[in-house]
């Protein structure tokens, strides 16, 4: 950071971190844990449902202590050190269903407790519904959740490549690196990515050359969240949020190493990429660690390999807890290195490509205090520290543009205790600070920002009815570090947003098939550093961007209505929404070229009144004993109102079927993936031809005494067909990948 | 209820956040690199005093002509600022770099006794193709040129 102001206020924001997180519960808060007698134990074994064969490998959750064990090899487990209460507990474990149980943990005593465990009707193309977020049996709306043998099955390269095609998700592309999810249209900093349920601190969100820097090899579980939840993680969550779990501060109790190990490739890229996660009991603390590689060629297409796409990643983590009756205290830190090619844009003024290198460190410390007193279960603080560092190279080795982004994260969370019909509630304080400054040829002001939050979370629970409601507040500051007057992008100064957000979402339960509901939602989203100062050539992303130092804040009403309809294994789910953006920002392509780099076209951020509409139907239906169908389609049209233009990079109409046969503990399915002509197009935006493409997968798990082997095949576009994604925004060089190959092998221990 | 906590709580906390907090925060991207680049609108070419090839403001007037085989005269670059003035960068910082569409047909000869910002066309072929200028500032060109046509007549003894 190259100004003193800046880091006075990061100092003082750290100070107060430590303040608040370590010294606030000491004297706000009363002794939850250390009574006597308050060491409850609760042990049990897990069987299959019929067989009564005992399951290993089965994770145990206890919801509301957020404390979890894995079952030995045969089926038993032990959780020692718990408070006293109720408390709802959650199984997860490939190939059986996912079941929750509310039981009662007594002061001083020992619960002995079976779980018999169903064999589960695997989900492979529609979404994997959790019944319950809330652990009490209700329904409430659904996300979509990847893990397990879904996770397995469609495993990519990464985070939106493993979770494309579901329900309003797409993917934008920019070759297969830098690839971030589209959620009904709404992408960049309009969806959220968290790493266990906090931000990265990485620069994906902001252009289109800018690559997620989570590694889905060693993830655990994605989740898909919108709606009043999605603002209990920010404002600007009109989009949703995507959580990938990966569990680097452990919170489980643990007798004996644990883990698993993965080993994966495909043939498209050559690629290869391998990872594994462990966590043993050191001493009186638990132990995890994770590391991965991953390595690709260039990718192949039907019309030739599409040059300067491979990519090398390697990441790491170290985590350290103490988990006790009170609750755990931990801290880890990891990092993230890769190295990947944007292909070459002959019409986008680099006809060689760039290359791009990044790295992102990363420290976390959280805690949590089962407090259950003073109307609150638990208190949780968490602390997050990122620096991010991003290279773009031309072809020749020289460097275009260089960002580094020091990130601090600060959350404090209150899970409130149920209140006759007032349950799972949440409030909460979040802080941020972030430090961003730019290298090469820019004229981007370093920047310091702030921001902070305050938001409250609850559920009503009614025999029929149930509602979730979220109230959320944030502030937020933009500092340049230098105060000047740009004849392009306005007056550089120092700018302030605050606004409220809000969420209300009902839900009628006609009876035991059948729920209605909707959502109503009001976002807001102040604007970035990069949409208010930015100028300078962003050669990754072929552009010349302009700032524009007078946009206003973001605001949307989001609106939804949704059918579900759940017999059995059966379920079918349909939904219309409408999102009315008002001074939606984007960066323009004004047609013009740059003056001081005349190979650049010039985007510069206006921010315009927008509307989006769209419809997602989801499906999953047994045919038989052990054929079952699953799949999904989504549309999303969006306008510039006030303009009349199509909006660009809408997806077009997508869809994705699967029909399944399983056996026991192997399956396999074929799908179909499908998308129409898009071409409502924007300005200087080319429409894009529709595609059918056919997909394979197998996948078995076989399980031993000490082991659990999990194998995944793919045979993705089978007949090697020309298909190009229209939100790839190098598709007019060479379509997408060609048939490929893909294994994938867990071992779990 | 003050100290209440478990000890492991309150030790373990303010440890882990403090060491945390003290970590060293500089921004791996520093300022230095980016006070001095070269501001320019455009750029001019010069043949002693005259003006052959005006690039400035997205605008572009003149165009260089030479004889195949033949090398013009010397020709010096200037970049435009934003107030108009013509200026040459500093030459221990900035280096003038170019690219022929096809070098076939024409390229760039320089000379190192012609000085850092002097240069001359050699026509190698008749037909007509681009050049581009770059000013190169360290491992990134501040400046791009628009694409300037030159034009490669068969006739000998020309000059541009």
């Amino acid at each position: 950071m190259g100004n003193r102001k800046m880091s006075i206020a990061s100092f003082v924001f750290r100070m107060a971190v430590v303040f608040i997180a370590s010294i606030f519960p000491v004297i706000c808060l009363p002794n939850p844990a250390v009574s006597p007698g308050a060491n409850a134990t609760l042990k049990g074994v897990i069987v299959e449902e019929g067989t009564a064969e005992p399951i290993g490998f089965a994770n145990i959750l206890l919801q509301e202590m957020n404390r979890s064990v894995t079952s030995q090899e045969d089926g038993s487990f032990v959780l020692e050190q718990l408070a006293a209460g109720p408390v709802t507990l959650k199984t997860f474990r490939i190939g059986y269903r996912n079941i929750a149980v509310p039981v009662e943990l007594t002061a001083g005593d020992t619960l002995e407790i079976v779980l018999i465990l169903p064999r589960a009707v695997i989900h492979m193309g529609g979404v994997t519904v959790e019944s319950s977020r809330t652990g009490d049996g209700s329904t409430v709306r659904p996300d979509i959740l990847f893990s397990d043998k879904k996770l397995h099955q469609a495993l990519g390269q990464t985070i939106a490549q493993t979770i494309d095609y579901e329900p309003g998700i797409s993917q934008r592309t920019m070759g297969p690196a830098p690839a971030r999810p589209v959620l009904r249209g709404l992408g960049g900093d309009r969806l959220m990515m968290l790493e266990d349920s906090e931000q990265t601190g990485d620069l994906s969100a902001t252009s289109t050359d800018h690559a997620v820097v989570i590694e889905p090899i060693t993830a655990e579980r994605i989740e898909v969240i919108r709606g009043p939840e999605a603002l209990v993680y920010g404002s600007n969550t009109l989009g949703g949020v995507i959580n990938v779990f990966r569990g680097y501060v452990p919170f489980k109790t643990l007798s004996t190493l644990s883990g698993s190990a993965s080993l994966q490739g495909e043939t498209t890229n050559s690629g290869y990429a391998g990872g594994f996660e462990m966590a043993a009991p050191l001493g009186m603390f638990t132990g995890r660690f994770d590391a991965s590689y991953r390595d690709a060629r260039n990718t192949n297409t039907p019309e030739g390999p599409l040059i300067n796409t491979s990519i090398q990643t390697k990441n790491g983590s170290a985590g350290l807890s103490l988990v006790r009756a009170w609750g755990f205290a931990g801290a880890a830190a990891s990092d993230y290195m890769s190295e990947y090619g944007i292909p070459p844009d002959p019409n986008g003024g680099h006809p060689a490509g760039v290359n791009i290198k990044l790295d992102r460190k990363h420290l976390e410390a959280k805690n949590q205090l089962l407090v259950n007193s003073i109307g609150l279960r638990r208190f949780e603080a968490s602390y997050n520290h990122s620096v991010y560092f991003h290279q773009e190279f031309e072809s020749t080795g020289y460097l275009g543009m260089e960002y580094g982004v020091v990130s601090d994260f600060f959350n404090v969370l209150g899970f409130l205790k149920n209140r006759g019909r007032f349950k799972n509630g949440i409030l909460g304080l979040r802080a941020s600070s972030r430090d961003f400054a730019s290298g090469g040829l820019t004229f981007t002001p370093d920047t310091f920002e702030m921001a902070a939050a305050g938001f409250y979370y609850e559920e009503m629970h009614f025999d029929e009815f149930l509602l979730h409601g979220s109230l959320r507040f944030d502030y937020k500051s933009i500092a340049p570090e230098e105060e000047r007057l740009s004849s392009t992008v306005g007056l550089i100064h120092p700018r302030t947003f605050s606004d409220f957000s809000l969420a209300l979402s009902p839900h009628w339960l006609i009876n035991q098939k059948w729920t209605i509901g909707g959502t109503v939602m009001r976002t807001f989203r102040a604007p970035t550093t990069e949409e208010l100062f930015s100028e300078g050539p962003h050669l990754a992303a072929y552009s010349y961007e302009v700032g524009n130092a007078d946009l206003s804040k973001e605001n949307a009403i989001g609106l939804e209505l949704f059918m579900d309809m759940k017999v059995e294994d059966a379920y079918i789910r349909f939904a219309i929404y409408q999102n009315d953006i008002k001074n939606y920002i984007f960066p323009m392509n004004t047609g013009e070229k740059s003056w001081r780099r005349a190979d650049l076209y010039i985007y510069k951020y206006v921010g315009e009144h927008a509307l989006m509409r769209g419809a997602e139907l989801s499906f999953h239906l047994p045919l038989s004993q052990h054929l079952h169908t699953a799949g999904s389609a989504s549309y999303v049209w969006g306008e510039l109102v006030d303009f009349h233009q199509p909006l660009p990079y809408i997806p077009p109409l997508e869809a994705k079927v699967n029909l399944g046969y399983e056996v026991g503990q192997f399956s396999v399915s074929t799908a179909v993936r499908a998308a129409s002509d898009q071409e409502r197009v924007g300005e200087f935006e080319s429409p894009t031809d529709g595609y059918v493409i056919f997909d394979l997968y197998v996948q078995h798990v076989i399980s031993t005494q000490r082991h659990l082997h999990s194998f995944s095949f793919a045979v993705e576009n089978i007949f090697d067909a020309v298909y190009r994604k229209h939100l790839n925004r190098v598709r007019e060089v060479m379509p997408e990948p060609g048939r490929n190959f893909r294994l994938l092998y867990k071992i779990f221990i | 209820m003050l100290f209440h906590l478990h000890k492991y709580y309150v030790v373990l906390s303010f440890i882990l956040l403090f060491l945390i907090s003290c970590g060293k925060d500089d921004n791996p991207v520093t300022t230095e690199d980016h006070d001095e680049h070269a501001e320019a609108v455009g750029c001019v070419i010069k043949q002693s005093d005259l003006e052959l090839v005006r690039a400035a403001q997205g605008q572009l007037t003149g165009s260089f002509s030479v004889n195949e085989n033949t090398e013009s005269a010397m020709l010096s670059f200037f970049l435009v600022a934003q107030d108009g003035d013509l200026f040459q960068p500093e030459e221990d910082h900035f280096v003038l770099s170019w690219t022929s569409a096809d070098p076939q047909i024409a390229d760039i000869i320089h000379y190192e006794q012609d000085g850092a910002w002097n240069f001359r066309i050699k026509g190698l072929d008749a037909g007509s193709t681009m050049l581009q200028f770059k000013v190169l500032h360290g491992d990134h060109a501040d400046f791009v040129s628009l694409d300037i046509p030159v034009n490669v007549s068969e006739d000998g003894g020309g000059k541009s």
